[in-house]
């Protein structure tokens, strides 16, 4: 029996569906069976992200209403041989899902039973469709930025899982600038840890590289020369259970880290 | 505080303001407390208090304080008025 994780976070726009990909990615990397289905009804980014919008015949609220067979609907990916996706639809809006909350769960419950992971991709919000994403979910992933807005949501976020009964909820800090940390004009790790009282999975570093894979429709979790790349494996392992050493200043590998290393080496 | 720590005291960190901040909605938010609540729970106590002591009504003050430790407390503060 696999397990239901939902990816979510109060405010939009802080890495959400780039989380659930790359997690998804990188935990097939390592040999996993995953399903990575998009709940963001109306909003489907999944499949663009993944570089597989042009195979996308069914969705899940085909699934849902009848129309199609699970596993027509589910897509596999293109690169990863033990990665699929179950695409979100975007005729449909958020409401559709919550109506239909009990037929959601039992198409949960079947994925289950044929993947090692199935990844949820929430909306934002923490209306309807955060609450049906998080309904059948085992575990969740909490995703923020450092930023004074999104902790907020975030803690609200949480105070929703814990009464859903959801308790193995594990936090991704995402778009975390070492430099800005560093100067002290942005929040640590440990004052995001601090304030929400909650495990962290792991730390994403800003890195442009993120918008080039996306354009490529490729998972930057692929890339070992990539710092937000070396991230996502790291995370995809602790999920798995191993321990992995959290490296500070990921980023530092900027101009004075090359020129800290040469004058090590000199 | 040494003498050089408070001639050399910066401003407070951009990043601490961000925290402290966060710190304060947050003790709200988790209550379901809005300031307008905790004037109400504010002028019961004071009156409660009241019937049974005198006090200095204007410098009473109820708050909610987080600390260190996860747990948040609500002091009452409450002046009483010198009797002789
Ligand atoms: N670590 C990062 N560094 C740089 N850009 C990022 C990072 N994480 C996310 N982004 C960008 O932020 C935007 C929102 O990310 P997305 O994953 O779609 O958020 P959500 O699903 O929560 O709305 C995207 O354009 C994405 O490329
Ligand atoms: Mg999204």
């Amino acid at each position: 029996m696999g397990k239901c994780i939902v990816v979510t976070s109060g405010k939009g726009g802080v890495g959400k569906t780039t989380t659930s990909a790359n997690l998804g990615g990188g935990l097939a990397s390592l040999g996993k069976s995953v399903l990575l289905a998009d709940v963001d009804i109306g909003l489907r980014n999944l499949d663009i992200i993944l570089g597989l919008e042009k195979r996308i015949v069914y969705d899940v609220m085909d699934v849902m209403e009848g129309r199609c067979k699970i596993q027509q609907a589910i897509v596999k990916d293109k690169r990863i041989s033990s990665l699929y996706l179950l695409a979100a639809s975007q005729i449909h809006d958020k409401s559709d899902l919550a109506e239909l909350i009990d037929r959601f769960g039992e198409i949960i419950k079947g994925l289950k039973n044929q993947f090692d992971y199935v990844i949820l991709d929430s909306p934002a919000g923490i209306e309807q469709g955060f609450m049906a994403a998080s309904n059948f979910a085992d575990e969740a992933i909490v995703v923020t930025t450092p930023e004074v807005t999104a902790v907020r949501d975030a803690d609200r976020v949480i105070g929703l899982l814990e009464a859903k009964g959801i308790k193995d909820h594990y936090l991704v800090l995402n778009r975390y600038r070492y430099a800005m940390v560093k100067s002290g004009n942005m929040l640590d790790v440990e004052d995001v840890l601090h304030i929400l009282g909650i495990q962290l999975l792991g730390i994403v570093p800003e890195d442009p590289e993120i918008i080039t894979f996306a354009n490529k429709g490729e998972l930057i979790v692929t890339s070992d020369i990539t710092n937000a790349g070396k991230a996502f494996q790291r995370i995809s392992r602790r999920l798995m259970g191993e321990k992995v050493d959290f490296p500070s200043f990921e980023e530092e590998k900027g101009l004075l880290k090359k020129i800290k290393d040469f004058l090590r080496l000199g | 505080m040494g003498i050089l720590d408070f001639l050399f005291k910066k401003e407070d960190k951009n990043s601490t303001i961000a925290k402290e901040r966060l710190q304060f909605v947050l003790t709200f938010d988790r209550l379901s407390i809005n300031p307008a609540l905790q004037e109400k729970i504010r002028e019961e106590i004071i009156q409660v208090i009241g019937k049974y002591m005198e006090i200095d009504e204007e410098a009473a003050n109820v708050f909610v304080e987080s600390t260190e430790s996860d747990l948040s407390h609500l002091i009452v503060n409450i002046p009483l008025k010198r009797k002789r």
